[in-house]
């Protein structure tokens, strides 16, 4: 006789809940990773009020709802310190929150509904090895083919390449609402008499005339841009973005981006987007002064210069995340490719955003965010619980530093469940981080007299 | 990782130069190195000569039992060294590749060997041949010679003279240029083999299985030249710092 299985229908009892929590509040690994589902790590917990300066600043340079042809094209976002300290500031979170912001409708709110705009986030998770630039736009083809644009992009171009009468019915739904998930489900278009091959034909064509290559035009109406780009590669694969031998990807990379994309997204009402380079210093950190003289000048040829799309419709405006010891680094570089002169490579210029280092009150805000996220009592919203007052003020104490705070906080708690202790006073927090051991930092103090 | 290296690496180009020379096939070289680990790495377990067994008792799995040079094990770390002073022919990309497949024969069958980070490690008294060199930096596996450095002892020199120009040693702006270009080239060389260490092709999965990530596409004998390349430069840059720190003190 067959037994069947049964679902869980209950949420089992989480190990947090004496301290009023849904789970642990804190990352332990606090590095945001825009791509986790944990919302602890993609920055989906963010208190914007301990950078509500930096956020407007942030408004006044990039989004200008009513003046967004006068956005500046190429902006800073800094954090104070070295390849140590200015990590883990919250650029990363911040990028976050205005990709989040501007793409969960394409700016509609954003800018009041006047048009849209997107934001591409670029970043280097793995090996970056030669090539810098046309990694750059790889990288950002990759998350295009992420972050739902390409989708919804083909939707409204089968709508337009549809008649009024036929978009009607496909958009409509058996309950009488519009739902434009239905542009997209061929079944539902051939059920009104639609023949998918001559649609999809149709859009390609009005792409190519927009700009867009044939080949690419095709792959773009057809919903196969993803499958195209890994056609270009032997492995099939988008990620690594380079791999010695496999880079055919890489000589197109540069001209899909800034011209075809551009294209098909200003084909699709886009009038804008902004690219968002993070971990610039990633790159940086491992460019001779050659190599960064070279990705200068195709930065400043792809984004600045006169050739491609994307400059001649001053489509993206590019955000890069640097460090101080990064920027100097790049500064030379930046000065020859003529990019300084568009904006200043230094905090204090007037396109740069500078996060300081959150001052008592705001780390605690950035505690409680964490908090309130995981709160089972709504009432105990915008407090410190299960945390006292002299236990977050000790933990406070320890670093404020974004990364560090969110660490030693997820350390705190985890050792509060470990010894079954629900208020988190300063002796509490004493004791975890005491127990906790220190991370290994290499000695060269005796300098260069040890050097092998 | 990196004591270690630094014994292998001070004894190939120190303490072997002044050591004396026996009537045995590698000229006591072996020998002499398990000597100096034991006095120089007291919290190290070093493994006694001949060992079969990975030093700690293992089978393999093809059934034969193989020879590895020194087995020192701490704590969080196992790694294992071949040792080659051939006076006749330099180590080729055969003597790598054994290697390696011995270490793979034991973990074939061992998977526990991966709850600790492995460090295999090749140190010759000769050069290397440009074949083995291209092998061990495609396999993961420390390169230690004459004049040629492993990446964790170029990082640490790279860090000491890091720490010499914060202090305000006035160097020369060309030595400050060639400086932040071998910096940058050293952090994009460990970028670039970062997915070759044992340690992050192999994983314990379960006590009778271990994952293996495909990791390789890469130009070793390119880089093989590139990291020549980056220990002349170290050697060159140490040098200079070491007289502009002199300088400033007389």
């Amino acid at each position: 006789m067959v037994v069947l299985p049964k679902r869980s229908i209950g949420v089992s009892k989480s190990l947090y809940s004496p301290l009023g929590l849904k789970d642990l509040p804190f990352p332990t690994e606090p590095v945001v990773d825009p791509y986790n589902n944990d919302p602890r790590r993609n920055g989906a917990i963010y208190a914007e009020s301990p950078v509500k300066r930096e956020i407007e600043k942030f408004e006044q340079l990039l989004i200008r709802p009513n003046d967004f042809p006068n956005r500046v094209r190429l902006s800073y976002l800094w954090s104070k310190g070295d390849r140590e300290s200015g990590r883990g500031m919250g650029k990363t979170a911040l990028l976050r929150y205005f990709r989040q912001r501007i793409n969960r409708d394409w700016g509609q709110t954003e800018f009041n509904g006047q048009f849209s705009a997107v934001v591409v986030y670029v970043a280097f998770p793995s090996q970056v090895d030669r090539r810098y630039m046309e990694q750059l736009a790889w990288s950002a083809l990759v998350d295009i083919c992420k972050n739902g644009v390409l989708n919804d992009s083909r939707a409204v171009l089968r709508l337009e390449a549809l008649t009024p009468e036929q978009g009607d019915l496909v958009l409509q739904c058996p309950d009488g609402s519009h739902n434009p998930d239905n542009l997209l489900d061929d079944s539902i278009l051939q059920a009104h008499g639609i023949e998918i091959t001559a649609l999809d034909k149709r859009v390609a064509e009005r792409l190519t005339s927009e700009g867009v290559q044939p080949q690419v035009s095709l792959s773009l109406a057809q919903g196969q841009f993803r499958e195209y780009l890994c056609s270009l590669r032997k492995d099939g694969n988008l990620e690594p973005f380079y791999i010695p031998r496999h880079t055919k990807n890489l000589d197109y990379s540069r001209t899909l981006l800034f011209n075809d994309i551009v294209h098909y997204l200003r084909a699709a009402g886009f009038a804008g987007g902004y690219l968002f380079i993070d971990d610039i210093e990633n790159l940086v950190d491992q460019m001779t002064r050659k190599d960064r003289i070279e990705f200068a000048k195709e930065f400043c040829l792809c984004t600045m210069r006169p050739g491609y799309a994307n400059t001649a419709y001053n489509f993206f405006s590019c955000v890069l995340t640097t460090h101080q010891q990064a920027s100097i680094g790049l500064a030379q570089a930046w000065g020859e490719a003529g990019l300084s002169t568009i904006a200043r490579l230094d905090p204090n210029s007037p396109n740069s955003v500078e996060l300081p280092l959150p001052s008592e009150d705001q780390a605690r805000e950035i505690i409680i965010a964490h908090l309130d996220y995981h709160r089972t009592n709504e009432l105990d919203k915008g407090t410190v619980k299960p945390f006292t007052e002299d236990g977050i003020s000790a933990l406070l104490k320890r670093s404020q530093h974004p990364r560090d705070l969110l660490s030693n906080a997820a350390k705190v708690i985890l050792h509060a469940i470990d010894k079954k202790i629900t208020d988190v006073d300063k002796t509490v927090v004493n004791e975890a981080m005491d127990n906790s051991a220190p991370p290994s930092i290499p000695d060269f103090s005796e300098g260069i007299d040890g050097a092998l | 990782m990196f004591q270690f290296l630094k014994q292998c690496y001070k004894f190939v180009n120190q303490e072997w130069q002044h050591a004396v020379r026996e009537q045995l096939p590698d000229q006591g070289f072996e020998l002499r190195f398990r000597e100096s680990c034991v006095k120089h790495l007291s919290d190290w377990n070093i493994s006694q000569g001949h060992e079969m067994c990975l030093g700690c008792g293992l089978d393999t799995a093809s059934g034969v039992l193989h020879e590895v040079d020194i087995v020192a094990q701490h704590p969080d770390l196992t790694a294992i060294l071949e040792i080659k002073n051939r006076q006749t022919f330099p180590p080729d990309k055969n003597d790598v590749i054994i290697f390696f497949a011995k270490i793979f024969d034991y973990l074939a069958l061992n998977p526990t060997l991966l709850l600790k980070e492995i460090c295999p490690a090749f140190m010759s008294n000769t050069h290397f041949e440009e074949s083995a060199l291209a092998a061990c930096l495609g396999l993961g596996i420390h390169p230690i010679g004459p004049d040629l450095r492993p990446l964790p002892i170029l990082f640490d020199n790279a860090g000491r003279m890091e720490v010499e120009r914060q202090k305000g040693t006035v160097l020369p702006s060309d030595v400050l240029d060639q400086f932040e270009d071998f910096c940058a080239q050293l952090n994009r060389f460990c970028s670039i083999l970062s997915e070759t260490w044992l340690s992050s092709r192999c994983g314990y999965q379960s006590e009778d299985r271990i994952v293996l990530r495909a990791a390789g596409y890469l130009h070793t004998r390119e880089l093989s030249q590139e990291f020549r390349q980056l220990n002349n430069d170290c050697s060159r840059l140490v040098g200079e710092f070491k007289k502009a720190k002199h300088g400033a003190a007389v």
